[in-house]
């Protein structure tokens, strides 16, 4: 009977473990999906670069994966193709930058396929993203016709012969740059180019705060388009208010150097100070003179026996 | 009211001349001596190892230092109330209380400037102060002001002193002999002529103007070293005249604790009367609804507006981390020293002693509350920061410090009963001669 006790509680124990392991191992091969996105972007037609970021659902949640690492490529998967290895910060995001060696490769071509790999993790499986781009850029111009001001903006994208060509129907955000963001130039946030590939704005934002010079930068913005990325262009025009800028650096103030005092203050203080003292000096003058007069001059009349101590 | 007694010129010195420590008197010292040591010794330890070995931290920079400091410069300002104000207003019954406010005013006003260097740190960067100071900063404006009224208040002290220095000098055999080249230094040339007598009334009476608004420029100075800046709690138009009535409140508190004790350890009964506790009794109780109008409005009006920041604050002191001490500090330095001293049977020695002791104390704890709460809000959350910076409990050094500072200040005011006349001679001669006459 104690034995099959015994046995009855070996096997229930085994099976404990067995289930306990298998939990563990299942756990271990349900990982999770991992999104991972490339973006392309070309500020000012100067040097393009790419942003990676990866995010993955927890709890009906995206949340960004941080410490992610991605090898991003150009054109294809092969080491003499990697573009850069980059890992995700706090916020899920990398940045990655043609690096020199590859600009040949780059001017060779008018269109170019950007890959990112992200391999296989203790979280993620193995997950690949790319995406094509065709070069593109941007030019700002503008005019002053019967007192209304316009802003011209004008998209091309290089053909596969080399030619700058007019893009058709594309969106361009027109704004001006203020403290932490772009203001619309007027009353709609984005304007479609042309078949001349011309997006036409009117300036509306009159008396607008400008820099010491009254410029304003023009901010012209081709966002996420499929085919070209997010392009960027400042232009800096002469349209804003010339705003006169007080500056109060290392003026006599409260909060100033102390050899920068207010001159109320010093004022102030100093009557307030010279008075008092200026009392006192002469309370020890008067204090002098009793000395004096203690010193120099005989009491008025006869010093006085000293009490006794003891009361009579 | 009570019965006068005719007292002759020789019984009035004997009576308050200057007398050699009992038993009593020689515990008392001893031990306010050995407390001043182990402060010291505390002093020598932050001297060396420096102001790591107190509680003081990023957060709470200013801890008990500071609220003795705030506790040292209010209990000051009797001297111009005993003093000044009631001189002024023509009041002649506080005439035997005088000289003890003003000990009171100066051993306050040095242990203040003392403890506000122990606080430094270094001392040697109090030179900085000067060399560095900033005439823009409230901390500059408070050690002039400080500096101005020990000055002033030593004069007050001084001046007064000037004719019971000559009675010392005419007993110099019951002197301490080393003392009588001292007392000759200090008033040898007083032979008291009709004209000396002039010039120190004049002297006198220009002190006790010039004092008031020095003493009201020193405790609304302190009060702007918390006032300027914007954090809970402190962030208060009402802080001066806050600060000014608690002053004067304290400071009757610690007259009436020193009236009793000199009272009883010097048998004064006959120049510190029933009458004169029952007159600083009313004084007392009209300061402490004063301050407890001025309380009022310091908590209840951030109280029922709750603005987001003064939101912990608020909470901590009436029902959080400070809320004992906080209901604590507002029962005995108001609610409990009001409810005895209303009535006339609470205006008597004793009910008054304990009605000052309670003052006092709960002064004590008040100025604990204004400094260190507040310190421990700060408008920026804490992060990062180790566990020990969110929190404040001083440690032993620093306990130390700060209880052998009192004692200090206490050691001042003993040792001045033992070698002057704590109760003005020759003034309480004058006023028993015009007594006469008026007879």
């Amino acid at each position: 009977m104690k034995r099959i006790k015994t046995t009855s509680a070996g096997l229930f124990f085994l099976l404990l473990f067995l289930a306990t392991s298998l939990s563990a191992l299942a756990q271990e091969v349900e990982k999770a999906d991992l999104n991972l996105n490339l973006r392309y972007f070309l500020k000012n037609n100067k040097v393009p670069y790419l942003t990676v970021e990866t995010n993955t659902k927890v709890e009906r949640r995206f949340e960004p994966v941080q410490g992610m690492a991605v090898a991003v490529y150009l054109n294809e998967v092969a080491p003499e193709n990697l573009l850069a290895n980059v890992v995700t910060k706090e916020d899920g995001k990398a940045t990655a930058v043609i690096p020199p060696d590859k600009r040949e490769v780059w001017n060779s071509s008018h269109q170019h396929t950007f890959i990112g790999v992200a391999e296989e993790s203790e979280r993620f499986e193995e997950t690949t993203s790319e995406i094509e781009i065709t070069k593109a850029r941007l030019a700002i111009s503008t005019d002053t016709t019967d007192g209304a001001r316009n802003v011209m903006v004008l998209l091309e994208a290089l053909d596969d012969e080399g030619n700058w060509i007019p893009v058709e129907e594309a969106d361009v955000k027109i704004g001006i740059q203020r403290l932490n963001t772009v203001l619309p130039v007027g009353p709609d946030d984005a304007y479609t180019t042309d078949e001349e590939g011309v997006a036409l704005a009117e300036f509306t934002r009159d008396g607008l705060p400008g820099d010491d010079n009254g410029n304003l930068m023009l901010v012209a913005t081709v966002l996420d388009n499929d085919t070209y990325g997010t392009l960027t262009l400042e232009e800096a025009v002469a349209w804003g208010a010339i705003v006169a800028h007080s500056n109060d650096f290392d003026k006599r103030s409260l909060f100033a150097t102390r050899d920068k005092a207010p001159y109320w203050l010093l004022f102030l203080s100093g009557f307030i100070f010279f008075t008092v003292w200026g009392t006192i000096a002469y309370l020890v003058y008067l204090l002098m003179r009793i000395r004096k007069l203690g010193k120099t001059k005989p009491a008025t009349k006869p010093e006085p026996a000293p009490v006794e101590l003891t009361p009579a | 009211m009570e019965k006068e007694i005719k007292l002759s010129e020789a019984q009035i010195t004997a009576d308050l001349y200057p007398r050699k420590f009992g038993l009593p008197g020689m515990l008392w010292t001893s031990l306010l001596i050995a407390i001043c040591l182990v402060g010291a010794y505390a002093y020598y330890l932050q001297l060396r190892d420096g102001l790591g070995v107190t509680a003081l931290r990023d957060y709470a920079s200013w801890g008990i230092y500071i609220s003795n400091f705030v506790f040292f410069v209010a209990i000051s300002l009797v001297g111009s109330l005993i003093t000044a104000v009631l001189r002024l207003s023509n009041v002649h019954w506080s005439t035997p209380l005088t000289r003890i406010a003003e000990i009171i005013a100066v051993s306050g006003i040095v242990f203040a400037a003392i403890i506000i260097i122990v606080d430094m740190g270094r001392p040697d960067r109090f030179l900085y102060v000067m060399i560095h100071g900033r005439l823009q900063s409230p901390i500059i404006w408070d050690v002039v002001v400080i500096s101005t009224y020990l000055v002033i208040s030593l004069l007050l002290l001084y001046i007064p002193l000037l004719p019971d220095l000559k009675i010392m000098l005419q007993h110099k055999e019951k002197n301490i002999k080393w003392l009588n080249k001292v007392y000759h230094f200090l008033g040898s040339f007083w032979v008291g002529s009709k004209e000396q007598f002039r010039l120190s009334e004049k002297a006198i009476n220009i002190l006790a103007v010039t004092i008031i608004p020095v003493a009201f420029c020193i405790h609304t100075v302190t009060s702007w070293l918390f006032a300027t800046t914007y954090r809970p709690g402190w962030d208060s138009t009402n802080f001066g005249a806050y600060f000014i009535s608690g002053a004067f409140l304290v400071g009757a508190g610690a007259v009436v604790v020193a009236m009793y004790v000199f009272r009883k350890a010097y048998h004064l009964e006959k120049y510190i009367t029933d009458d004169h506790f029952n007159k600083m009794g009313k004084i007392v109780v009209l300061l402490a609804l004063l301050y407890l109008y001025f309380n009022i409005n310091e908590y209840l009006v951030p109280a029922f507006k709750m603005k987001k920041f003064e939101v912990e604050h608020l909470e901590g002191l009436f029902t959080g981390h400070f809320a004992g001490i906080f209901w604590f500090a507002i029962a005995t330095s108001m609610v409990l020293p009001i409810l005895i001293l209303l009535f006339k049977s609470g205006r008597k020695p004793l009910p008054m002693f304990i009605a000052g002791l309670l003052v006092v104390v709960g002064a004590w704890c008040k100025r604990f509350l204004i400094v260190t709460p507040t310190m421990l809000h700060p408008m920026l959350p804490m992060t990062d920061a180790p566990e020990e910076f969110m929190h404040y409990f001083p440690t032993w050094q620093e306990s130390a410090i700060t209880l052998g500072s009192l004692a200090g200040a206490l050691l001042i005011v003993t040792f001045f009963t033992r070698i002057l006349p704590i109760i003005p001679v020759q003034e309480t001669i004058a006023e028993q001669h015009e007594t006469d006459k008026d007879n």
